[in-house]
C-alpha cells in the first residue's frame, strides 16, 4: 500500500511541477519529463503487474494534462516500463550510471513513439525540427533530474518493498 | 495455465495495457468524441494543488525579487534595511494588485461586450508536455463552463474548452497545432481558418488566391463557426505566402494574446447565430482530434 501511495503522490507532484512550477521559474527552456523517470524506476524496481499498471496510469495522467490524444502517453509510458523491465531482467542495473542509462533509454523510447505517432496519425504539417528539439530538451532535463528523483524514491521506499517478484 | 500466467504476469499485463492504450489512441484519433474515462478524476485531484502552488510560487518569486534588489545595498543600518524591505514588499503587492485590477477591469469590460453567459477564470497550469499548447482553468462545470465554449481575454482569442470536470477545465489554445478558428480579415473581409503551429504563432489558411491580404491586416473571428463571438481579435498578419498556381494563400499571424503572460480569461457561451448559405461552402473550423 505504501509504494502505491508514494507513487501516486510522486505522479501528482511530477505533473504539478511540469505544468505550474517550471512555468513560474521561467529560466528553464522546457519542463523535465519526470513521468518518464518514475516509469523507469517502476521498470527497474517493480517487476510486477502493479508496476505495469502504475506506468499506464502515469501515462494517462500525462495525457490528461497535455494536449496529446488520450492514449498516446499511456502507450508511451507502458512501452518505457516494458523496455526497462526487459532490460533489467537481463542486465545488472543497480548502479547510478546504469539508472541514468535506463532513463536515457526510456526517453529514447518516448521520443520514438511520439515521432512515429506524428508521422502516422497527424493530419497537420509537422515541424520535425521543433518536435525533436522539444523532446530532446525534455529528455536531457530528465537525465539531469533523474539522480535526485531516484534518490528521493529510494529514501522513501523501503528496500523490502522493492519487489523483484518471481515470474 | 495458471502457472504460465503467474510466471509471465508482468508481460501479460504489459501486453494488455499496450493493447488498451492502442485502442484508446485509435478511438480518439479517428473518432469525433474524446474517450477519456479517468481524465475528470485526475483534473479534479490535480487542479487544486496546481492552483495552490501557483499562488505560493507567485508570492515567493516576489519575495525573492525583493531580496535580489537589495543585494547591492551596502552599509545600511539593520532597522532601515528591514523597513526598506517592508516598504518594497508593500509597493510590489500594491503594484501586483493594481495590475490585477487593470486586467480584471479589462475582463469586465470584455464581459459586457460578450453576448450570452460568460465565466471569468484563472489559468492554473499549462501543458505538461512541450509539444502541445493547452492550459488548465480553475473553473469547471459547477461554474457553468462546458465543453466547446470559447475562451477569450481582453486582448483577443485564447482558445476553446476541450474537457471539463466539476471544478476545472482544459483549454486548447489558439497556438496548438490542432486548433482551428473561422476568421476573417477586417479590412478586406477575406475569410479563412486560423490554425496553430508547432513553431509557435498561427497561420491563416485556405484564403482564396484572389483575396486581398496585406501585412499588418487585423484578423478577427467571423462568428460563423458557432464557437467564438463575431469580431474577437485573433491577431495581425506578419507574413504572406502564396503558391504559384495554387487555389489558396496563407498568412502568418502574430496572435493578439501573449500566451506566456496570460492569467485571467473569460469563458463565453457560443453565440446564437444563423450560418449564411455561402458560409457552408467554406472549410469549417477544424479543431483536430481534441473532441467537440
Amino acid at each position: 500500500m505504501r509504494p502505491l501511495l508514494i507513487f501516486a503522490v510522486a505522479g501528482v507532484l511530477a505533473v504539478v511541477v511540469q505544468t505550474t512550477l517550471v512555468q513560474r521559474l521561467g529560466f528553464l527552456p522546457a519542463a523535465p519529463d519526470l513521468i518518464v523517470i518514475l516509469c523507469v524506476y517502476l521498470g527497474l524496481h517493480y517487476h510486477s503487474a502493479g508496476g505495469a499498471i502504475g506506468a499506464f496510469l502515469l501515462g494517462y495522467l500525462l495525457d490528461t494534462f497535455s494536449g496529446a490524444v488520450p492514449g498516446l502517453y499511456c502507450l508511451t509510458m507502458t512501452l518505457v516500463f516494458g523496455m526497462v523491465y526487459l532490460l533489467s531482467k537481463r542486465l545488472w542495473m543497480e548502479n547510478p550510471m546504469s539508472n541514468i542509462a535506463a532513463v536515457a533509454l526510456g526517453s529514447a523510447v518516448k521520443i520514438l513513439t511520439v515521432v512515429l505517432y506524428f508521422a502516422i496519425a497527424s493530419t497537420r504539417a509537422v515541424s520535425w525540427w521543433v518536435v525533436l528539439r522539444t523532446l530532446t530538451v525534455e529528455a536531457l532535463l530528465a537525465l539531469v533530474c533523474a539522480p535526485a528523483v531516484f534518490a528521493a524514491l529510494g529514501h522513501y521506499l523501503p528496500r523490502t518493498s522493492r519487489s523483484h517478484a518471481a515470474e | 495455465m495458471l502457472n504460465l500466467l503467474r510466471r509471465y504476469s508482468v508481460l501479460f499485463t504489459t501486453g494488455s495495457l499496450l493493447a488498451l492504450s492502442v485502442s484508446l489512441l485509435v478511438t480518439n484519433t479517428r473518432g469525433t468524441r474524446r474517450v477519456d474515462p479517468l481524465g475528470v478524476v485526475f483534473l479534479e485531484i490535480i487542479t487544486p494543488i496546481s492552483h495552490l502552488l501557483s499562488t505560493v510560487s507567485s508570492a515567493m518569486s516576489g519575495t525573492w525579487q525583493t531580496y535580489v534588489d537589495l543585494v547591492g545595498v551596502r552599509q545600511e543600518r539593520e532597522w532601515l534595511r528591514r523597513r526598506v524591505r517592508e516598504l518594497e514588499g508593500q509597493v510590489e503587492r500594491a503594484a501586483a494588485i493594481e495590475s490585477q485590477n487593470s486586467r480584471l477591469q479589462a475582463l469586465l469590460d470584455l464581459r459586457e461586450k460578450m453576448p450570452g453567459q460568460s465565466v471569468a477564470a484563472r489559468i492554473t497550469g499549462v501543458d505538461a508536455s512541450g509539444l502541445f499548447r493547452t492550459a488548465t482553468l480553475n473553473k469547471g462545470e459547477r461554474d457553468g463552463v462546458e465543453k466547446g465554449m470559447a475562451v477569450v481575454a481582453h486582448a483577443g482569442v485564447v482558445g476553446k474548452v476541450v474537457s471539463t470536470s466539476p471544478n476545472a477545465a482544459r483549454v486548447l489554445l489558439l497556438e496548438d497545432p490542432s486548433s482551428g478558428v473561422d476568421a476573417l480579415v477586417q479590412r478586406s473581409r477575406a475569410r479563412g481558418i486560423v490554425e496553430g503551429s508547432l513553431n509557435g504563432g498561427c497561420q491563416l489558411k485556405y484564403v482564396k488566391h484572389r483575396e486581398d491580404l496585406r501585412v499588418g491586416d487585423l484578423v478577427a473571428t467571423s462568428g460563423l463557426d458557432g464557437i467564438f463571438p463575431k469580431g474577437v481579435l485573433v491577431g495581425t498578419i506578419v507574413r504572406l505566402s502564396r503558391e504559384e498556381g495554387g487555389l489558396f494563400q496563407t498568412a502568418e499571424i502574430e496572435p493578439a494574446v501573449d500566451f506566456n503572460k496570460l492569467e485571467e480569461v473569460m469563458v463565453v457561451e457560443a453565440p446564437e447565430n444563423e450560418v449564411p448559405p455561402e458560409a457552408s461552402q467554406a472549410k469549417p473550423a477544424d479543431d483536430g482530434r481534441h473532441g467537440n
